[in-house]
């Protein structure tokens, strides 16, 4: 590098650490920002040199320009890369950088202003002859010129937010019924994520393919693409599962489409790396919009290439030419990526947050980005991306099923992920045929809205090591005592009758989903198992962590199958992993609900000598635990007499004026069924 | 230290048929166990169920913290000695951890005749509390009972060690801050209602629980009065009007709840006085014993090999291994525990005796516990064993031994006769916990000494009188005098008569000792003032 010395990340997570590395193997220096949230965050940790921005929200540090190009300065960066999101597209920020003399890693901040809105980008499209959507020529602010324009269009169609991006600030309008509405909704919306209600309408097409060109230019009208990528598998307009090249793609339309978007890149002079983006159905195909970035999914490019395409940024940033030509540019093989979330999925994938307890992928041998470790916190304030699991084959197949051995042998718990789903997404007979649309997942999905695990999907191995780290637990929790607490050998020790057998009442209630397992445990054998009854299977088992495992990894033997597995938890609950899945686990031990249990009767006795000063309910009314039904003077002291639990008054035995006596019966309250309750109605 | 070696071949034929009548032994025993275990008959066991009871030792179990060991006592106490009874004598008791502390746990079982109280059942529940006192144990008991038995009211009445010792303990106990606590699951009359009365904190399950001094019939007969168990005992009168119960439960799930959260408010627990060392096992496989074992009487058994097959890393530090040596003894680990052993090799001779007493001494001064091992017909006999001072050393051994306050152990692991069966540490010594093994016999003498001893008194007898024996007549004579023995000294009577803590296996052992070892170490060590030795 001539220019580049040290290079400042102003970015986070995965991508921080990934661009790191290039610039590391490139004889760079690096540096990085972060905010109060991520002062430990992997990449401040990898990095080894970080600024701190701000606050946790974005706002207050990842989006703060002035601050980014003081950590430059403080830490005598020459150049700034940006990543994606954040600031990587805000051309004030390319200025600033430029005002402060240094390098931005990335387009020009014309060349942002000329693409970044997608109606622009639009006209700048249309006028090279690139095919675009119909629609809107340009952003509209007036909601009344918004639903002018949806009326003139055949429907569906789709409302756009101009500033918006990844599926945010999107509608799609399916009929004319309550049209202002949805479009003010959509406005505010846009104006809430963006800072900017402005929207565009186009004609809407529902089943397409999402394929993207990956281009690089040097600025002065020179251009290549390093192929494309297929990011088809989305839901809700978020990729899920990308692949490069596309699935199926006719030869003829493809190379259409790589000359289009390189004519594209080249006729506005673009520089640096960037995506061209396209919506495929049948053989039309429609500009959508570009990219002027390094994307997420950019490593299966880097796979079928072979190129490093943070290499080809710094390159262009620091030359200002293309460190190669099109002819060097080959594409071998197949590459996947899954994007492993912290969301549910149920939930209708909704993020999760929490403490990672533990991600693993030291049995995964793919490619993987991470931008976190064990033991960190998913934070509600930046996006919910574990890792990115990358995976190339000699063909799609060969790198779908990699790609899926990978995601089997992916270990995450201590929080909801998309895991299962991306590995029985990747087995969808429309994943495996490449046959999709956009809208595939969102459709099959909320079709399926899959009700919770039914029990076949818990391993018996799972309700095994659960059971038995439980028992280690509590042995764990109990006061050092020699033999009465050593671990294992004297587990459940009795006098020896010649047959092993299970205690007759179970110790621990495990429960996941709706399902519940009584859990009952026989004394150890000489080898150490447990003989176990879990629900109706009987069973022996033993849980062993020899100090050569890692902490919290224990190997689990059941009959011939040892499973090695990952487990956290505490006597309430228990989550481990293993190449046989993830089961979660809650646990009540069996005395654990007999507490809860009510003992108050349904009678109430005065609490003391008084007068009744109030009745407030009569017989036959309904009434809820901790009411007020009577309230009693006595010794200049107020004393309310409440209802026990919810039910209803059977009759009141006093009335307002009378003098009762300690204990004397006020009122009775019965459970609608007639009697007290026996359990759970207390407040 | 010496690391003890073993000259036994599992694959000896000898061995093999050692062992093949040990495992016979074996599994009588578990046999009788899995009696004991299955308590009263079906029928009674249903009945119990059908009134949303839990069995009295699933009480037990749920009772206990999940996982805990349980040391049971006393299992086979009674076996044989009631008509329907089965082994147990309607009682459990043993220890076990509540909330991370062992516990005595005392349950009668309804099912056995409903938990009624026999001789045995005093007894049984009489030693139970004395083991707890001994390791300051909090007693949880399970109050599930119909009461005395009548007709045996010779042995629940009137004596020192019966049913009104339960009280006299409870009371001792408390005094000494030792916790009682009681869970009333059934009725309780009379006498009955004094064992949980006596308590620290008494748990009562709505109407389930009665505790009366009369109840509703003999109060109709004593005063006219009539009046229904739950207004005259139940646990709703009595939590809040009487007063005498203090936590009332809906059943017996959530009695034992609440039992485990009082359990977890009773203060600092006891911290070991002597420091463990992590345990070994031995390094031959205990199981071995079963072979090693002699099958037959006349054929002794080598106590060292059972020895190398006992404590940790059979790792032994012999005392005055040349002198003496029909008693080895000697320091040793169990589960990391340190144990002086005395060990029988064969008849006690003065050396042998004045060596017991010597090391005793030295563990009494040391604070070591004493394991005694009895494999003993006795005290050697004869002119020269008399004029050695047999009598006077073999004083000197029982002076040591009974004065010893250190945690005494006594097992019985082959013949114990006679002086032999006293002098290591027999039940009158009031051992820490005492046990046999299966195989394990003891009298006053051997049964076939005992028929030559009485024939021999009466050939005298014949002789004064001028009549002959053929050998038919004296065989004849010897016979029944054999039997009466050969019925006495099995290690199954002396469990049934509580004459012993229980049977245990050469295998668990190890474990029983480490598990009693623990428990002792969370005592007070006593000083030993030694009675006057006879030199």
């Amino acid at each position: 590098m001539q220019r580049i010395h040290k290079v400042l990340i102003a970015n986070r997570g995965e991508i921080a650490c990934r661009i790191a590395r290039t610039c590391r193997r490139l004889g760079l220096q690096v540096a990085t920002v972060h905010s109060t949230a991520d002062r430990h965050a992997r990449h401040v940790r990898e990095i080894g040199e970080s600024v701190e921005l701000g606050g946790p929200a974005p706002p207050e540090s990842y989006l703060r320009i002035d601050a980014i190009v003081a950590a430059a300065r403080r830490v005598g960066a020459d150049a700034v890369h940006p990543g994606y999101g954040f600031v990587s597209e805000n051309p004030a920020f390319v200025r600033a950088l430029e005002a402060a003399g240094l390098l931005f890693i990335g387009p020009t901040a014309e060349t942002m202003e000329r693409l970044g809105g997608k109606a622009q980008a639009k006209r700048e499209a249309a006028r090279l002859g690139v095919p675009v959507i119909a629609g809107s020529t340009g952003g509209m602010n007036d909601p009344g010129e918004v639903a002018r324009v949806v009326r003139e269009m055949p429907l569906p169609a789709l409302l756009k937010a101009v500033a918006g991006g990844g599926g945010r600030g999107m509608a799609v309008i399916e009929s004319l019924d309550g049209l202002q509405a949805r479009i003010e909704s959509a406005m505010r919306e846009a104006e809430k994520a963006f800072g900017s209600g402005e929207l565009i309408v186009e004609r809407y097409l529902p089943r397409v393919r999402h394929i993207e060109v990956q281009v690089a230019g040097d600025g002065r009208g020179n251009a290549i693409h390093l192929f494309e990528r297929e990011c088809t598998l989305q839901r809700r307009h978020q990729k899920v599962i990308e692949e490069a090249p596309s699935a199926g793609l006719a030869a003829t339309l493809r190379d259409r489409l790589l000359a289009d978007a390189v004519k594209l890149a080249a006729g506005v002079n673009y520089r640096g790396l960037g995506t061209v983006e396209f919506v495929v159905t049948g053989d039309e195909y429609f500009f959508l919009e570009v990219n002027p970035r390094l994307q997420v999914e950019h490593p299966v490019t880097e796979e079928v290439t072979g190129l490093d395409l943070v290499e080809i940024q710094l390159g262009i940033a620091d030359a200002g030419r293309l460190p190669l030509a099109q002819a060097d540019v080959r594409c071998h093989g197949h590459a996947f990526e899954a994007r492993l979330c912290a969301e549910d999925v149920q939930a209708g994938f909704l993020p999760t947050t929490g403490r990672l307890e533990r991600v693993d992928f030291s049995r995964v041998s793919l490619r993987i980005e991470s931008g976190v470790e064990s033991g960190d916190e998913i934070s509600p304030f930046y996006d919910s991306m574990i890792a990115k699991l990358v995976s190339h084959g000699v063909d799609r197949e060969a790198a779908r099923r990699k790609l899926g051995a990978g995601l089997r042998d992916t270990i995450v718990i201590g929080l909801t992920t998309n895991l299962q789903f991306l590995h029985e997404l990747l087995s969808w007979p429309a994943t495996i045929a490449g046959s999709f649309h956009t809208r595939l997942i969102d459709e099959t999905v909320s079709g399926a809205a899959s009700g919770p695990a039914a029990e076949a999907d818990v391993p018996i191995e799972h309700l095994a090591a659960a059971a038995l780290h439980w028992l280690a637990l509590q042995r764990a929790a109990t006061p050092e005592l020699g033999c009465w607490s050593q671990a294992g050998a004297f587990t459940g020790w009795r006098l020896r009758t010649g047959a092993i057998s299970a205690a007759p009442q179970p110790a621990l209630l495990l429960k996941s989903g709706d399902t519940e397992w009584p859990v009952r445990f026989a004394a150890p054998q000489a080898d150490g198992s447990v003989e176990l009854v879990l629900g109706e299977q009987v069973t022996s088992a033993s849980l062993t962590s020899p100090p050569s495992m890692a902490q919290g990894h224990s190997l689990l033997r059941l009959g011939a199958r040892t499973v090695e597995v990952a487990i956290v938890g505490n006597a309430a609950g228990i989550e481990l992993a293993s190449p046989l899945g993830r089961s979660v686990f809650t646990c009540t031990p069996y005395l654990g609900g007999a507490m809860g249990e009510a003992e108050a009767g349904g009678q109430l006795l005065a609490p003391m000598m008084g007068k009744v000063v109030a009745v407030h309910a009569a017989a036959g009314q309904d009434v809820a635990a901790g009411q007020t039904l009577i309230v009693l003077e006595s010794m200049k002291m107020e004393l309310h007499v409440s209802a026990p639990f919810n039910g209803v008054l059977a009759g009141i035995r006093c009335a307002v004026g009378d003098m009762v006596e300690r204990h004397q019966l006020l009122a009775e309250v019965a459970t609608a069924a007639g009697a007290p309750p026996t359990e759970g109605a207390r407040p | 230290m010496t690391i003890l070696s073993s000259r036994a071949s599992t694959a000896d034929a000898d061995f093999k048929l050692n062992r093949t009548a040990y495992e016979a032994l074996l599994a009588e025993l578990h046999e009788r166990r899995r009696k004991a275990l299955a308590g009263g008959p079906p029928k009674a066991r249903e009945k119990h169920l059908a009134r949303n009871k839990i069995l009295p030792r699933d009480r037990v179990e749920v009772l206990l913290d999940p996982g805990s060991p349980f040391l049971e006592l006393g299992m086979l106490a009674g076996e044989g000695l009631y008509e329907g009874v089965p082994p147990g004598a309607s009682i459990i008791t043993g220890i076990g951890l509540v909330q991370g502390r062992p516990c005595m746990i005392i349950a009668n079982d309804a099912t056995v005749k409903g938990g009624t109280y026999y001789g045995m059942t005093c007894k049984k529940h009489v030693r139970a509390q004395q083991v707890a006192w001994a390791h300051r144990l909090p007693c949880i008991t399970l109050v599930d009972s119909g009461g005395a038995f009548l007709p045996d009211m010779a042995n629940i009445f009137p004596d020192a060690g019966q049913f009104g010792s339960i009280f006299n303990n409870q009371v001792r106990m408390s005094a000494e801050g030792i916790h009682q606590i009681s869970v009333v699951l059934g009725p309780c009359t009379a006498g009955g209602a004094y064992i949980p009365a006596l308590c620290d904190e008494i748990v009562i399950v709505k109407e389930q629980g009665y505790m009366y001094l009369g109840g509703p019939e003999l109060t109709f007969a004593a005063t006219g009065e009539t009046v229904d168990a739950e207004s005259l005992g139940g646990a709703q009168m009595h939590s809040s009007v009487s007063g005498v119960t203090d936590h009332i439960a809906n059943d017996d799930r959530h009695a034992l709840a609440l039992t485990r959260e009082i359990v977890r408010e009773l203060g600092e627990p006891a911290r070991p006085r002597w420091t463990k060392q992590p345990s070994l096992p031995p390094r031959f496989d205990p199981r071995e014993i079963h072979g090693i074992i002699s099958r037959d009487p006349k054929i002794p058994t080598d106590t060292r090999e059972i020895l190398a097959r006992l404590v940790d890393d059979s790792r032994f530090q012999e005392f005055k291994p040349l002198y003496g040596d029909t008693l080895l003894t000697g320091f040793a680990r169990i589960h990391g525990h340190e144990i002086g052993i005395l060990a029988n090799q064969g008849v006690l001779f003065p050396e042998s005796a004045m060596k017991a007493a010597h090391f005793i001494d030295l563990c009494c001064q040391r604070d070591i516990p004493l394991l005694f091992m009895a494999d003993v017909t006795g005290f050697m006999v004869g002119r020269a064993a008399e004029q050695a001072g047999i009598a006077k050393a073999g004083a000197k051994m029982i002076t040591a031994m009974a004065s010893a306050n250190v945690p005494k152990y006594t097992i019985l692991i082959g013949a114990s006769y006679g002086a032999g069966y006293l002098a290591m540490c027999g039940r009158p010594f009031n051992p820490t916990a005492m046990f046999a093994w299966p195989n394990a016999r003891a009298a006053i003498m051997g049964p076939e000494q005992a028929a030559t001893v009485m024939a021999l008194v009466r050939r005298q007898i014949n002789k004064t009188e001028g009549r002959e024996w053929t050998p038919a007549e004296e065989e004849s004579f010897k016979a029944p005098v054999r039997k009466v023995y050969e019925d006495f000294q099995p290690a199954d009577n002396f469990s049934s008569n509580l004459w012993v803590d229980g049977i245990i296996e050469p295998v668990e052992t190890r474990d029983v000792m480490g598990l009693l070892l623990d428990l002792a170490s969370r005592t007070a060590p006593r000083p030993t003032p030694f009675g006057i030795f006879r030199f």
